[in-house]
């Protein structure tokens, strides 16, 4: 709570600073829309925090306030009498502040003369524009009761007290960027320095440059990680939040959270906290019906609202769902109407989908009542906005009666972002990954070429045809475009173009930095970024690129009505496609390759019978698949210069297999049409009309790396905790993460069934025996009734694993009981239940394609 | 040249104009003229070994270059001060540092510091072109000849842009 009030008063005083410059403006010109908008979401802001910081002195004043200046923004002009009230609600809400940096508390007292004050204009001001009779010879000029500005409470200055002393600092963003850049320029140094050390070798050298290299890696790492903090900071107050809000509406809502582990940059976090509160009102209050609704609707009385955060191809997915009524179509329709956002012809035209969207517009909300909670129409479009700020979207799926699904895709970091590199006319440009689709061979004349609609090139995509940004033409480049290109397909809000390149370079993590205003008003680039050779490249700005080809990127945000994913679907999943020498297609899940380099032939030797490559000055192994290499390992084609190499990180340690050729990246269905006959093949399918065998990478990793393997085998188990203390859970979960497995701490039987309900796997669970409400024994026996759940092996977990608890979970059906504070026992009995051997290709084929779907 | 080698080749310059009152200026020549550049604001010299050209840029952008860790803009003064004569390689720069944004202006060489008072001040010549005097500061008539002191705000602003 502690730090959650520190975070609070962090962020007020920023935002309260920010205000505080427009608030000038806004009395000088009343009428400054943008002014009154931010301090309306100030004020809106702080009344939701306060509501679960407790701090009801705030929050009344805040309330009263958000009334008066909602009127205000929505009249577009305020009396001077309103100013001054605004401006006196201000200072107070800063003296409050103040008071409670310095005393941890709210000051005694009470703010009923402001609050009255506030009221009583707003209430003057609605009675005003409801009779629609604004007679500008008698404006309703609210006199300030006494006290109210000149309360003793004005103006608290000097009270600023520094006795917070967090277990933790708070670093200017500058300062770790700074930091970062040095190290930047430092790995250049110490690649530049082992590059002379291996041209010229010298043993008194090698030594410390050897741990200067290490001790470089490391500190990159490590300034990485500084920025890094685990999206629970976030999650963390929820429950609260969730449980106060429902008390509040009289709804019964259970929250469970999932992925609270899932790690992202410190200031995404920051910049998520808004958007994420306000989604999570809006799925209270409009989402969850009220529990005699939900009974009467064949529902359980308590809504459900899933949270769950995951790792992405380098996003973040938040994803916020609810089981409640859905949006509601109709009234969106009316609404639309109503506020006049398009003509009537085309609302009386538009689906559901683009009805949905709606509701990410500015000022809108179905809600006709304005509650404490929301309905005030703002939200959804600050939501939309803050998210697309930091490159990130949003999207829903909603379903009558069944519930709305947000998901919110944001970068890890705004910092570094993994960007794919790319050859136009022989300079290198860099697009951030995100906004990559995938890349597809075109030929002039081949099936997938560029054709001309009225002089706009087109490009065919699977039956589809996808504008394109001709890059030679947009860049102004003289040179000939090479008749064989790649085409980039890449997505900028809800328009998907495909943009040429001459070919593809490179996958890298690079730092963005901006560009200095003459360029960036170009509005093609994006920023800039030095790659780990020195060079400069540019980087491409997606949206940029769409307008410059005359695409319209109004509609930022895609709705999906037709996949709510309350029951994960099967997804299509990224496949890259290569061959290795003779034969047919093979295809590996892109998610399992970290990049793909191309390395000549000269890099590669034959060590002790495997054929190895120099990667980053460590020797990597190497399997060459397929049969681009003969017996004893010897490449078939010797006089190929450069070969293309998929890197696999094992456990951080990498690995590569060489092919012959990257064919394509696509997404496809994973069908396996005919189960594999040989331990590398996992089976044949069919992508696009072509047979092709999806390999076992699993089988190459036991072979090239077998530590790494059996480390990186036991992170694919997902063991879910259950204990209500969160003492044992805080003291297990590290234990059994520790030992490689994904662990989710989970506080009762019910959010665990509930987690489960929602098709989440687990491998294994174990559980405390003795819990209020549901005790282990009844979870046990639960779960074995479904028959989704039956096979998930359970341990039973008690203070004193007693002869009379043995029994008890053996009649449960437990597989076993360990003492809680018997770790050895605790990691024997997860390996004896988990076997390794278990771990069969199918196994993995199973895994790979629920790991997608989920 | 970085500033501490600047620095210790030509004195505490910055200690000294502050007793003096006096103006150090840093001088260039571009296109076979003299021009001075305000002290203050120079970093570095340098030599780029590459430049990334930035289609459609300005003319006057030679391109990006990774000076230390920093990507700064390069600017051609040949163009920007209106030269028809295209340099024949663009590989001096120095460094300035503008607002807190980092760039680099190609020279042919670069010359000394030297010192200037009020009482050398001239009025700009009104006889020069529009551009060129856009581009200048102010004009010192010292022994060494005149030198007009270039203005680092025109030569990197957007509106200043004019075919060269």
């Amino acid at each position: 709570m502690e730090e959650l009030l520190n975070d609070f008063l962090a962020e007020t005083a920023d935002h309260l600073e920010q205000v505080g410059t427009q608030i000038v403006h806004f009395e000088q010109d009343p009428s400054d829309r943008a002014a009154i908008g931010n301090i309306f979401r100030l004020v809106h802001t702080i009344k939701g925090t306060c509501g679960f910081l407790e701090l009801n002195r705030l929050e009344k004043v805040a309330h009263a306030a958000e009334t008066l200046i909602s009127l205000v923004r929505e009249e577009g002009r305020a009396e001077t009498a309103h100013v001054s009230l605004i401006l006196a609600t201000l200072d107070r809400i800063r003296f409050i502040l103040d008071n409670l940096e310095s005393g941890g508390k709210e000051p005694d007292g009470h703010d009923s003369e402001l609050i009255a004050a506030l009221e009583a204009a707003a209430a003057s001001a609605k009675c005003r524009s409801a009779s629609n009779a604004a007679d500008p010879a008698h404006p309703a000029t609210q006199a300030l009761p006494e006290g109210v500005l000149t309360a003793d409470a004005v103006i608290a200055s000097g009270t600023s007290a520094q006795n917070r002393e967090p277990s933790s600092i708070r670093v200017a963003v500058g300062t770790i960027e700074r930091i970062m850049r040095l190290v930047s320029e430092l790995v250049l140094t110490r690649n530049q320095l082992l590059e002379i050390a291996r041209a010229q070798p010298n043993e008194d050298f090698s030594g410390p440059l050897q741990r200067l290299s290490t001790v470089t890696s490391d500190l990159q790492d490590g300034i990485m990680h500084a920025r890094m903090q685990p999206i629970e900071r976030l999650f963390g107050p929820l429950p609260r939040m969730v449980r106060d809000l429902g008390q509040d509406l009289g709804k019964k809502v259970e929250l469970a959270i999932e992925g609270s582990d899932t790690e992202l940059d410190r200031q995404m976090i920051d910049l998520l906290r808004d958007p994420l509160t306000h989604i999570i009102r809006n799925c209270i209050d409009h989402g969850i019906e009220l529990p005699q609704d939900r009974l009467a609707a064949g529902k359980s009385a308590a809504g459900v609202i899933s949270i769950s955060a995951a790792h992405e191809a380098g996003h973040i997915s938040v994803r916020i769902a609810d089981d409640g009524r859905g949006l509601d179509v109709k009234r969106i329709r009316e609404k639309a109407l109503t506020l006049g956002l398009s003509t009537d012809e085309d609302i009386a035209r538009m689906g559901n989908d683009e009805l949905c969207r709606f509701i990410f517009s500015p000022g809108f909300s179905t809600a006709s009542n304005v509650t404490n909670v929301s309905g005030r129409g703002i939200g959804m479009d600050v939501v939309r906005e803050n998210i697309e700020s930091i490159g990130g979207t949003v999207s829903l799926a909603t379903a009558p009666g069944r519930g709305t699904t947000f998901i919110l895709k944001v970068p890890l970091t705004l910092a570094i972002a993994p960007a794919l590199i790319f050859e136009i006319a022989g300079q290198r440009y860099a697009i951030a990954q995100h906004a990559v689709v995938e890349a597809v061979s075109c030929m002039q004349d081949g099936i997938s070429r560029i054709q001309f609609a009225q002089g706009a090139p087109m490009f065919e995509l699977r039956d589809q045809l996808v504008p394109v940004a001709d890059m030679h033409m947009i860049l102004g480049l003289d040179n000939e475009a090479p008749s064989n290109r790649l085409a980039v397909v890449v997505r900028a809000g809800s328009a998907t173009f495909a943009m040429t390149a001459d070919n593809v370079a490179d996958v890298q993590e690079i730092v963005v930095k901006p560009l200095d205003r003459t360029l960036s008003h170009l509005g093609i680039y994006a920023g800039s970024t030095i790659l780990g050779d020195g060079s400069v490249v540019l980087i491409l700005n997606p949206n940029g690129l769409a307008a410059r080809i005359g695409l319209d990127g109004s509609n930022q945000f895609r709705v999906d009505t037709t996949q709510l994913d309350l029951p994960p679907e099967k997804k299509a999943t990224s496949l890259i496609l290569f061959r290795a020498g003779e034969g047919a297609l093979k295809a590996l899940p892109l998610s399992l390759i970290s990049r793909i380099e191309s390395i000549g032939s000269r890099y590669i030797s034959v060590a002790d019978g495997q054929l190895v490559v120099t990667h980053r000055e460590a020797l990597m192994p190497l399997i060459a698949l397929g049969n681009c290499a003969g017996p004893g390992n010897r490449l078939t084609d010797p006089s190929r210069e450069n070969w293309p190499v998929l890197i696999v990180g094992v456990g951080g340690e990498p690995m590569g297999l060489l092919v012959s050729e990257i064919v394509d990246i696509t997404d496809s269905f994973l069908d396996i049409d005919i189960a594999g006959a040989t331990p590398a093949i996992i089976g044949s399918t069919t992508i696009r009309g072509e047979a092709a065998e999806v390999l076992d990478l699993a089988h190459y990793m036991k072979t090239a790396r077998p530590g790494a393997f059996e480390r990186g085998h036991a992170r694919r188990f997902r063991i879910m905790l259950v204990d209500d203390k969160l003492f044992f859970r805080d003291l297990l979960a590290p234990i059994i993460s520790a030992a490689g497995y994904e662990v989710t701490p989970v506080a009762s039987a019910a959010e665990g069934l509930s987690i489960l309900k929602r098709g989440v796997n687990f491998d294994l669970i174990v559980t405390d025996v003795d819990m209020p409400d549901m005790d282990g024994y009844s979870f046990a026996r639960e779960l074995s009734e479904n028959p989704r759940t039956r096979n998930i092996p359970v341990i039973a977990m008690d203070a004193h694993a007693g002869k009379a608890v043995v029994e008890a979970a053996h009649n449960a059906g437990m597989r076993g009981v360990i003492g809680k504070f018997d770790r050895q026992g605790l990691l024997t009995s997860l390996r004896g239940v988990l076997d390794a051997s278990a771990f069969t290709s199918s196994a993995l084929e199973k895994r790979l394609t629920a790991e997608k779907a989920a | 040249m970085n500033r501490p080698e600047l620095d210790r080749k030509y004195g505490a310059i910055k200690a000294e104009k502050a007793s003096s009152g006096r103006i150090v200026i840093f001088t260039i020549y571009v296109g076979g003229e003299k021009f001075g550049l305000p002290i203050d604001c120079v970093k570095t010299v340098f030599h780029s070994t590459s430049i990334t050209s930035v289609p459609l840029a300005p003319r006057r952008m030679i391109g990006l270059i990774n000076l230390r860790g920093h990507v700064v803009t390069a600017i051609c003064l040949n163009r920007s001060l209106g030269m028809n004569k295209a340099p024949s390689n663009e590989t001096l720069m120095v460094a300035v540092d503008h607002n807190g944004e980092g760039f680099a202006l190609s020279v042919e060489k670069v010359g000394d510091v030297i010192e200037v008072s009020d009482e050398d001040r001239i009025p700009i010549p009104s006889t020069i072109s529009a551009l060129r005097r856009k581009m200048t500061d102010a004009v010192y008539r010292t022994s060494g000849g005149i030198v007009p002191v270039l203005n680092i705000q025109s030569l990197l602003d957007t509106d200043s842009e004019l075919a060269a």
